[in-house]
């Protein structure tokens, strides 16, 4: 375990955006014999931990963010280059994120633990479209694909990397908060094991529970067309849900500027996204930790209590008509019922 | 017609999806090992001998996985000789412990006339029939027919598209360089976007550039004007008579088609870039000071197709917080729900990135136009920055 000190060190250096001195403390802990993996894990994907819950609680701007990921991004390009890492015969992974992922570090993390691990690691990085992969797979051959997701929304597009990497016989081990706790909504999707760190997942491909091989993913089955038609007509909806906000007059949006609004319709945008990936998992927990998420964030932000209360409430006017979907819009309002 | 039991029935289907899913060599020769062993006995083996030397993957039951392929470029002569007639073949030779029965079965696997491919099956154990046997070698065969079909068209593809997609960039020392490149969906990672840093006497070379049209045949234009590029550059460190000569030299060669190029001269003077650019029809790159971005003030003609041409150069000198963006119009010319990126929100993302390392704000740029165009079809886009890394 790295010291609490150590972190205070290299935390104090990564709010900086100081890239040499965030460096120097990571060297010093491998020089010191820690391994490489723990390194990166309890200092370098903490450090990103703790970088989202300052931007959450608004105590940082997107672009205080952005330099603290680029700091982490430097950190773990400098430590995989002291290594000389000549892949051993211990097998070849794949490392992808999905089609609109741009969370790449944890899966550069996850790369380069399993390079000095001695996997040969073909990394693919932020945002593949499946079809790269399938072509990929095919030219490499790997033992497994290793898939990172942080938000729920890609969930769709992961579930496409698992079904071309199943149907090319290679197993998906998945990481990520995007894949629920447990990874249970990217196990739902067909993934073969889930692994909550790079260290984790290290461990387990080097043991013996993911299978060599693997048949293709299950077919998933909706008992209704309410994720079809949320993601068939999301631009739609989003327009009409507008609309409707408008209508309200409510005081504080008729004073809204172009920013605010343009604002709100991402939100609700957002809102039907993870509404949508909520019923493809058909799990109301991911709709639920969502609001709660919203909730913190506009409340830090100064946005009154009330708006999302009132979004959700236009978003199941527009949208609800599906037994389910009315359901976890339900859940979702009981969230914030609960907070109040 | 014969009874077939129905476990028999359930395995040949099961082997015939497992190999069907796959077209890669070292996939498919593991999978007929973890088929047999499943089916057949304690152990078993695929030896291949192919243009590429002998390989050969075992496994046996109880072990998680099939072990790692070996290759074995030198063979004992008498090794493949036997190769060809199974029957002289001993359970050392096929990587298996001695036992019994011991069944050594060959796969044909000839894809072409006169190749020299031989391939056996090995397996170790007394399960199910030898008829049965008989349909995993069959069904064995073709797949690994298929798969050494696909690894010779792989390997060729891969060996033009490792002369065209660009090549990883060098490390400066006292440079930070970053780069994105996305070529368009409907080709598989060849385009016509190309960017690349080369050493160039005491200096480096820096181009980035666009070629007219997408997919094989801008790609192949692609790889000449990177050739020219590199080559004018040794003869001339002046980036306008660099780009001059390319155009001479694409002229000679085609003419019927064109390329935009910015091609600039970089040299490290203490904790400053210097850096001399020239334009060739291309969008000019971009300076990020002090949160403030201005466009250099670079112009020219399109380069490769036209006789009279002219060029204007600029000179940059970036100090340690400067950066210097070029891209490719892919990026400006994405298309989205509501029309053209357009440049100014690529003005807005990169005044908002001061501090960030080069790679981190090429990946910035590339995340707003693959967010902008929301999965729509796209031109090949290449992105390349530049600053002191001399903190």
């Amino acid at each position: 375990m790295i010291d609490g000190a150590v972190f205070d060190d290299y935390w104090a250096a990564v709010a900086k955006g100081d890239g040499r001195t965030a460096i120097r403390v990571a060297m010093r802990q491998l020089e010191d014999g820690v391994p490489l993996p723990d390194v990166l894990d309890q200092l370098v994907a903490a450090g990103q931990a703790e970088v989202g819950k300052r931007w959450a609680a608004n105590e940082w701007n997107v672009a205080q963010e952005h330099r603290a990921t680029s700091v982490s991004e430097e950190v773990v390009a400098a430590l995989s280059a002291i290594e000389d890492l000549r892949p051993d015969q211990v097998g070849r992974i794949v490392v992808t994120c999905a089609d609109g992922e741009w969370h790449a570090l944890p899966s550069r993390i996850l790369t380069a633990s399993l390079r000095h691990a001695g996997w040969d690691v073909t990394f693919l990085g932020a945002s593949v479209p499946a079809r790269h992969l399938r072509q990929l797979l095919h030219d490499v051959g790997p033992e497994a694909t290793a898939l990172s997701c942080m938000l729920p929304v890609r969930l769709f597009h992961a579930r496409e990397m698992i079904e071309v990497s199943r149907d090319a016989g290679v197993p998906v081990l998945i990481g990520g908060r995007g894949f629920g706790p447990s990874g249970r909504w990217g196990l739902t999707l067909g993934a073969n094991a889930w692994a909550p760190t790079a260290s984790a997942a290290t461990e387990l491909l080097a043991g013996s529970s993911l299978p060599a091989f693997t048949d293709p993913a299950p077919a998933l089955s909706q008992p209704d067309n309410a994720v079809d038609d949320l993601r068939r007509n999301r631009d739609r909806y989003v327009d009409w849900c507008m609309r409707d906000l408008s209508i309200r007059r409510l005081p504080d949006v008729t004073s809204y500027s172009q920013h605010q609004l343009a604002r709100t319709e991402e939100d609700f945008g957002h809102i039907i996204d993870f509404l949508a990936a909520s019923l493809y998992v058909d799990d109301n927990q991911l709709f639920e930790e969502f609001v709660g998420w919203l909730d913190d964030i506009l409340v830090a932000r100064g946005v009154p209590t009330s708006t999302i209360s009132v979004g959700l409430e236009i978003v199941t006017g527009v949208v609800g008509s599906v037994p389910r979907t009315i359901d976890v819009l339900a859940a979702g309002l009981a969230v914030l019922d609960s907070r109040r | 017609m014969p009874e077939v039991p129905g476990d028999a029935l359930e395995f040949a289907l099961r082997s015939a999806d497992a190999l069907a899913g796959t077209l890669n060599l070292r996939r498919t020769l593991g999978r007929i090992v973890d088929l047999a062993v499943s089916r057949f006995g304690t152990s078993a083996s695929v030896t291949l001998l192919d243009d590429g030397g002998l390989r050969q993957v075992v496994a046996s039951v109880g072990q998680r996985s099939v072990e790692r392929l070996v290759s074995r470029p030198r063979v004992a002569d008498d090794l493949v000789e036997r190769m060809s007639r199974p029957s002289t073949l001993t359970a050392s030779d096929v990587g298996l412990r001695d036992g019994a029965p011991l069944r050594i079965v060959p796969l044909d696997v000839s894809t072409a006339p006169g190749a020299t491919r031989t391939a056996v099956l090995a397996v170790l154990g007394a399960g199910a029939s030898d008829a049965e046997l008989d349909g995993l070698v069959r069904r064995s065969a073709t797949a690994i027919a298929n798969a050494l079909f696909y690894d010779e068209r792989a390997t060729l593809a891969a060996t033009l598209r490792g002369a065209l997609v660009p090549a990883p960039l060098p490390r400066i020392d006292g440079v930070d360089l970053g780069a994105s490149y996305r070529p368009a969906l409907e080709t598989t990672e060849i385009g016509g976007d190309f960017y690349e840093v080369v050493p160039a006497g005491d200096e480096w070379a820096l181009s980035i550039g666009d070629v007219c049209g997408k997919g094989v045949e801008a790609a192949v234009l692609t790889g000449q004007a990177r050739q020219s590029l590199r080559t004018a550059a040794l003869v001339t460190d002046d980036p306008t008579r660099t780009l001059g000569l390319v155009n001479e030299s694409l002229l000679a060669t085609d003419g019927s088609n064109f390329v935009t190029i910015v091609h600039g001269r970089l040299r490290r003077d203490g904790e400053l870039l210097r850096v001399r650019l020239a334009s060739g029809g291309h969008p000019p790159p971009l300076l990020l000071r002090h949160g403030e971005v201005t466009a250099v003030p670079v112009r020219g003609s399109i380069v490769g197709m036209l006789r009279d041409v002219s060029f204007v150069g600029a000179d940059v000198v970036l100090a340690p917080s400067d950066l210097l963006l070029m891209y490719t119009d892919g990026v400006t010319e994405a298309r989205g729900r509501d029309g053209m990126l357009g440049v100014e929100s690529v003005l807005d993302v990169l005044a908002d990135s001061s501090g960030l390392v080069a790679q981190a704000v090429t990946e910035r740029v590339l995340q707003l136009v693959l967010e902008h165009l929301d999965g729509r079809r796209h031109d090949d886009i290449a992105i390349l920055a530049l600053r002191s890394a001399v903190a």
